[in-house]
């Protein structure tokens, strides 16, 4: 290596500013386009990283159905991620059923992480709430999106 | 197996019991139908995707709670079997869709092609999502899943001609495509 000690000021530059990071990343920036045509036929066609935005979008812009949406077709997508949130998601949704459903997704996720979604209590599930309806609807999902 | 194909098959064989070969001297067998079914078959001709009102067998209670309980687990033959249930012996298409996608979820071929060919072609989105479902039923080994893919991206390949050539087929059909003016500019 001919100048090491521009190596190591870079790593230790790159090191203290993942240090001073704040905790809360702010979401990226998406244009219109992308949300209502290019990311939506993304995650339909099967794309994991398309419906993972939508779902992390429309769950900062506090639209909970379109979230809820969008991680279903995440998971359904086959992302170990996306199973795993979308099973930890039915975990606190208290329907009937739900929690059986749950277990499947979070055991095809095969993470290792995965247990953690059983021990789950309410103080773990307020965290979840904002994708929570306001009201515990079991009624079967239509097939198309909510507006 | 299509749940159509299952239906005419469960249909022939209902009426197959009222069906009686009629002993002519030409060698010609014309099958003889009770008026009643006679009718049935005249309205669900009449009137498509009527469905008569011939229903299948019913499930208890208690076994309808442990296959649903078997479905959400992750049998793909529990949910297969609730979505035949509310296709058939009680109808209701809410719940046939719901049972179809967890069967889907689930991993079963034929229910993720049946998932697959229920959506409707208009929506590019819809569309897209149907293919991805019928090309996951093909790659799990559901044959009938290769003619709605064709369907589905002749669909998208006529969408993508009419939409380059509309103007001149349009302008083709009304037969002014070049409309001369043979008359003189006054002056």
């Amino acid at each position: 290596m001919r100048y090491p000690h521009v190596f190591f000021a870079g790593a230790a530059l790159l090191f203290f500013y993942q240090a001073a990071m704040p905790a809360v990343i702010p979401f990226v920036s998406l244009s219109e386009t992308e949300i209502n045509h290019d990311l939506p036929l993304a995650a339909m066609s099967g794309s994991w990283s398309a419906a993972q935005l939508l779902s992390e979008y429309y769950f900062h812009e506090s639209n909970y159905a379109q979230d809820a949406f969008w991680l279903r077709i995440w998971a359904q997508n086959g992302d170990p991620i996306g199973e795993y949130n979308y099973g930890a998601y039915l975990k606190c949704l208290n329907g009937s059923g739900s929690n059986i459903r749950s277990f499947f997704w979070i055991r095809k996720s095969k993470l290792p992480r995965a247990p953690i979604v059983l021990l789950f209590d309410a103080q773990s599930c307020r965290t979840l709430r904002g994708r929570l309806p306001q009201s515990q609807n079991n009624s079967p999902p239509d097939l198309n999106r909510p507006n | 197996m299509t749940s159509d194909a299952l239906r005419s098959m469960f249909l022939f064989f209902s009426l197959l019991p009222t069906i009686s070969i009629a002993q002519s001297d030409s060698a010609s067998f014309q099958p003889i139908i009770s008026p009643a079914q006679e009718l049935k078959m005249q309205q669900e001709q009449a009137r498509p995707g009527y469905r008569s009102p011939v229903l299948g067998p019913l499930i208890s209670s208690a076994k309808l709670q442990k296959l649903e309980k078997k479905a959400l687990a992750g049998s793909p033959d529990a949910a297969n079997r609730l979505s035949t249930y509310y296709d058939y012996s009680v109808l209701n298409t809410q719940k046939r869709d719901y049972w179809v996608q967890i069967a889907a979820e689930n991993g079963s071929a034929v229910a993720q092609g049946n998932y697959g060919m229920h959506f409707p072609l208009q929506k590019e989105e819809q569309n897209k999502r149907s293919v991805f479902w019928l090309e996951k039923s093909r790659s799990n080994g559901f044959a009938g899943a290769d003619r709605h893919l064709f369907e589905r991206s002749s669909a998208d390949l006529f969408d993508k001609f009419f939409e380059q050539n509309s103007q001149q087929m349009m302008c083709e059909y009304v037969n002014q495509c070049q409309a001369p003016n043979y008359t003189k500019k006054p002056k």
